[in-house]
């Protein structure tokens, strides 16, 4: 059976797809006819110029607000965002024996997942990973168990943006523990339940 | 009165390569609403919004006003268009070993249309702006307002999702 390349199949059937010639004229009548010619009258542009001013201060408040934010509060989202993922212990995409394994398989990651020292010292074994987002940014969700069988979640994440002005530490959400720490280049965030 | 209406509008040149630029839109926003006649309708909103707006008529231009049209469609029929995708996660089996596959001639038995139409307004979206417009998934971000890292793994479950599916039906038949 011939086969072909599922993105040539795809940039093929949005080709067959073309407007109506019925369409197309009366899409080219309404651009040459144009919209009947409207003066702006004062208040309109009383309105305008409100408007302009309210998204001149969003955006100043946005950025700011941005700037403004601590590592610790930045780091009290993330570990909180970190704890909510594992609770709700989403099904793994990759299921793994050995980190170099996810190396292989998250393509899509802009960054090397590795295996913190810490995993080889308290003995956890991996099991599987899923592709997530962190502060906005690409991040792998690694799930080990340690000697008990008990999941522990491992999230990996480039320092960039916000996740740059995080801060080291340990935090204790919803029944979780949350430890944050930079290594090889990475934040690492693990989410394990309290003892 | 016809002259006193004609005394309001006045006659443009046609911008330089509108056939193609309409072409365009009109596929982009079929990927959105997967329908022919809703797609049309949806160029038709995007141009008088241009219009309206004395705006140039660039691509980016254009597929901004499209989207900007469909979203604004659904709020009024107060549908759910876009889920978040911090929480959306689907596990697939027919994981893709190469995201760009060899695979049987699935555009000829019409398989790929209806996978497609088993897919979500954004997972079309991004694949085509991907796949059919070549856009870098920071393209996409700046297009969709969403961060670069949702793209990448958006694109990645949508590619998934599309194999899994494809395998389902090909075993159906």
């Amino acid at each position: 059976m011939a086969t072909r390349k599922i993105d040539d199949q795809i940039r093929d059937y949005y080709a067959q797809q073309r407007p109506s010639p019925d369409a197309v004229n009366r899409l080219k009548q309404i651009i040459r006819v144009g919209m009947p010619a409207r003066r702006a009258s004062r208040r309109s542009w009383m309105v305008v110029a409100a408007g302009l001013m309210i998204a001149a201060v969003t955006l100043l408040w946005t950025a700011a607000h941005r700037v403004t934010q601590s590592p610790q509060q930045v780091t009290a989202s993330i570990a909180r965002q970190a704890a909510v993922g594992h609770n709700e212990k989403q099904e793994v995409e990759f299921r793994v024996r050995e980190c170099a394994e996810l190396q292989a398989k998250m393509r899509s990651l802009d960054f090397t997942p590795v295996e913190p020292s810490m995993m080889q010292h308290m003995n956890m074994r991996i099991v599987g990973a899923r592709y997530t987002t962190l502060g906005g940014e690409i991040a792998a969700q690694i799930v080990y168990v340690d000697a008990n069988g008990v999941p522990c979640t491992l999230y990996e994440v480039r320092p960039v943006e916000q996740l740059a002005r995080i801060a080291p530490g340990e935090h204790q959400i919803d029944g979780v523990r949350v430890s944050v720490w930079k290594e090889k280049g990475l934040v690492m965030i693990l989410a394990r339940p309290m003892a | 009165m016809t002259r006193a209406l004609d005394a309001g509008r006045h006659e443009r040149e046609m911008p330089e390569g509108i056939d193609g630029l309409l072409e365009s839109g009109y596929r982009y926003a079929f990927s959105l609403v997967h329908d022919a006649a809703a797609a049309e309708d949806l160029v038709q909103d995007a141009c008088l919004s241009i219009l309206a707006a004395g705006a140039a008529w660039e691509r980016r231009y254009l597929f901004a006003t499209i989207r900007n049209r469909f979203i604004d469609g659904y709020r009024k029929n107060r549908k759910i268009l876009f889920l978040s995708l911090e929480r959306d996660e689907e596990s697939r089996e027919g994981e893709p070993a190469d995201p760009n596959w060899e695979a049987p001639d699935f555009l000829q038995s019409g398989l790929l249309e209806r996978a497609l139409a088993s897919l979500r307004a954004q997972e079309r979206e991004t694949l085509y702006l991907a796949v059919v417009e070549g856009y870098t998934a920071e393209e996409i971000a700046e297009l969709t307002s969403r961060p670069r890292g949702t793209i990448l793994s958006l694109l990645h479950r949508t590619k998934a999702k599309l194999c899994d599916v494809l395998g389902r039906d090909r075993k159906v038949l």
